[in-house]
């Protein structure tokens, strides 16, 4: 079906909408993963009846890029003739949502699953009115074509001045971007695999990953450096340049200056493991005499 | 109010376990970033909402809400508020509203204080099976995913029980250290399946970033202030007990 949908007036007795009439430009949307994983959860714990679930999406706007960073279910019913949302929860838990986390405001809502239709439309002018330029997401829960599909919309006006006016949803790049802590945790999600695990704090098991990791990259690099003076791979100049970059990055020093800093980072913390040690049997030591005494 | 346990064993044997979905741990590490921007040490609590699995003996936690941050009376009867209609509205969209415990930030495990210890008795007065959930930013942000689930042990939470204020004789006839005051529970992290389907697909879209950042020198010297603080303390404590023997 395509994208076009007019904004069909309003029916007597509804509410009047008032539209803001300023809209901002919006080139891209970062999505936090935290926002995905809120629609699937609100999808899986959805009313048997409902087909779709929808809810409101919270966070920023930043010069052109809106970056979404929460998210809250709202509920609603949709049958084939009409829909219907708690438009009262969505301002209520929006109000609340913006005094406990600063700087978060509604940007926009979700639907899970890719269809979008007049009904959209209406629920896209509700929230015209909580925000200029709201983003419509969707997630293709139920996949359709195999695979779990984000898509992100921004309406934007269409038609002829006084005669058919309404509005289109037009596509707009997003990408998939978390914090630092975030890439953290989804990165040990994606080790699990469908397993359950526990989150290890153990900081050696890190190390000797990344370690691996670093070995195995120097080596395709190495390779393709051997590749280029043998003659195989055309030379390329941008990468060359790259890779001398990384070489450079490599402070000058010689063997003995590296062991001799090696060497003294190690002293200073057998100095604090005998330290804390002695300290710990210190207190036990106090401990023993506080009982006798 | 739920009944006193009957023995301290039954405190003991109740939980043995504490699931979390990745949903969860998300919207932790979500609100302690956000917060982390703007001061260091952020003082970050929320609610665990979850369900007990009396069978298995496990506690599934699967959401969490952020509460502000309140020092004052008027915070914190804003944060009741908040807390109430949070109740409410979650109900309506079949989110399990029961309260199973809390979660906190950490600054190099300075978390605990005298308010973590009264928070940690209020939720297991109500509840004998609340956790508290200790999440470490700074460790996680080196790339070691740091969540901790703990409560009182049995014997901490009736000597509590009896004298908000432990005694020495208390602590010696019970054998209450720092090491068995509070007892940790293991965790594991669980997904339902459409999570699963959800990793893979952002496992392919987005590239995979390393962390390759060791911890600092300044790490170690922020723990050494902080240990020379603690022994600082100990060392007031030991001459106001000298000073107070040697008046008698």
């Amino acid at each position: 079906s395509s994208g076009i949908n007019a904004e069909w007036p309003l029916r007597p007795g509804r509410m009047a909408v008032e539209t803001r009439s300023v809209a901002l430009p919006v080139r891209k949307v970062v999505i936090h993963p935290v926002v995905l994983f809120n629609i699937v959860d609100n999808y899986e714990r959805r009313h048997d009846n409902n087909k779709r679930v929808i809810g409101t999406l919270l966070g920023r706007y930043d010069k052109g890029v809106v970056i979404v960073t929460e998210s809250f279910a709202v509920p609603h019913q949709e049958t084939e003739e009409e829909v219907s949302m708690d438009m009262e929860y969505a301002m209520r838990i929006g109000e609340l949502q913006k005094k406990v986390n600063t700087n978060m405001y509604t940007v926009g809502w979700y639907s899970s699953g890719i269809v979008i239709n007049e009904y959209s439309s209406l629920i896209h002018a509700f929230y015209k009115c909580q925000c200029p330029t709201p983003v419509h997401l969707t997630i293709d829960t139920v996949m359709k074509e195999q695979k779990m599909k984000i898509n992100t919309h921004i309406t934007l006006p269409i038609g002829v001045k006084n005669g058919t006016e309404g509005c289109i949803f037009t596509p707009v790049q997003y990408s998939i971007h978390g914090a630092e802590a975030e890439q953290v945790s989804l990165k040990f999600f994606q080790q699990l695999r469908g397993t359950k695990k526990t989150p290890n704090f153990n900081d050696q098991e890190n190390i000797i990953t990344s370690c691996d990791e670093m070995i195995s990259q120097i080596n395709v690099v190495m390779g393709h450096v051997k590749k280029v003076l043998s003659g195989e791979v055309p030379a390329d100049k941008e990468l060359g340049r790259q890779i001398m970059e990384v070489v450079q990055a490599v402070p000058n020093l010689d063997s003995d200056t590296i062991t001799n800093m090696l060497n003294s980072h190690m002293q200073d913390l057998l100095a604090v493991e005998y330290l804390t040690y002695l300290t710990r049997q210190q207190l036990a030591v106090s401990a023993r005499l506080n009982q006798i005494l | 109010m739920s009944t006193p346990p009957a023995t301290t064993t039954e405190l003991l044997d109740s939980i043995q376990q504490v699931e979390l979905t990745s949903q969860v741990i998300m919207k932790i590490t979500r609100h302690c970033g956000h917060e982390l921007e703007k001061q260091l040490d952020p003082h970050v609590n929320g609610v665990l909402l979850g369900l007990i699995n009396e069978n298995k003996h496990v506690l599934e936690v699967t959401h969490c809400f952020p509460l502000m941050n309140s020092d004052t009376d008027e915070g914190m009867e804003i944060n009741r508020e908040y807390m109430l209609e949070m109740e409410r509205s979650l109900r309506q969209v079949n989110i399990d509203y029961q309260q199973v415990g809390f979660y906190q930030s950490t600054y190099l495990n300075t978390h605990c204080d005298r308010n973590f210890l009264d928070s940690v008795f209020d939720y297991l007065e109500e509840m004998n099976e609340a956790v508290a959930l200790i999440y470490d930013p700074l460790k996680t942000k080196l790339g070691n995913l740091s969540v901790r689930a703990f409560k009182l042990s049995s014997t901490a939470f009736k000597l509590y029980k009896e004298d908000k204020d432990f005694t020495a004789d208390v602590l010696r006839d019970n054998s209450l250290t720092f090491e068995n005051l509070f007892q940790e529970i293991p965790v594991i992290v669980k997904n339902s399946s459409m999570t699963n389907v959800l990793l893979c697909e952002l496992d392919q879209q987005q590239d995979n970033t390393s962390f390759y950042t060791l911890p600092t020198s300044s790490y170690l010297e922020k723990s050494m202030q902080l240990l020379l603080g603690g022994l600082d303390e100990i060392n007031q404590d030991l001459q106001k007990i000298n000073m107070y023997q040697r008046s008698m």
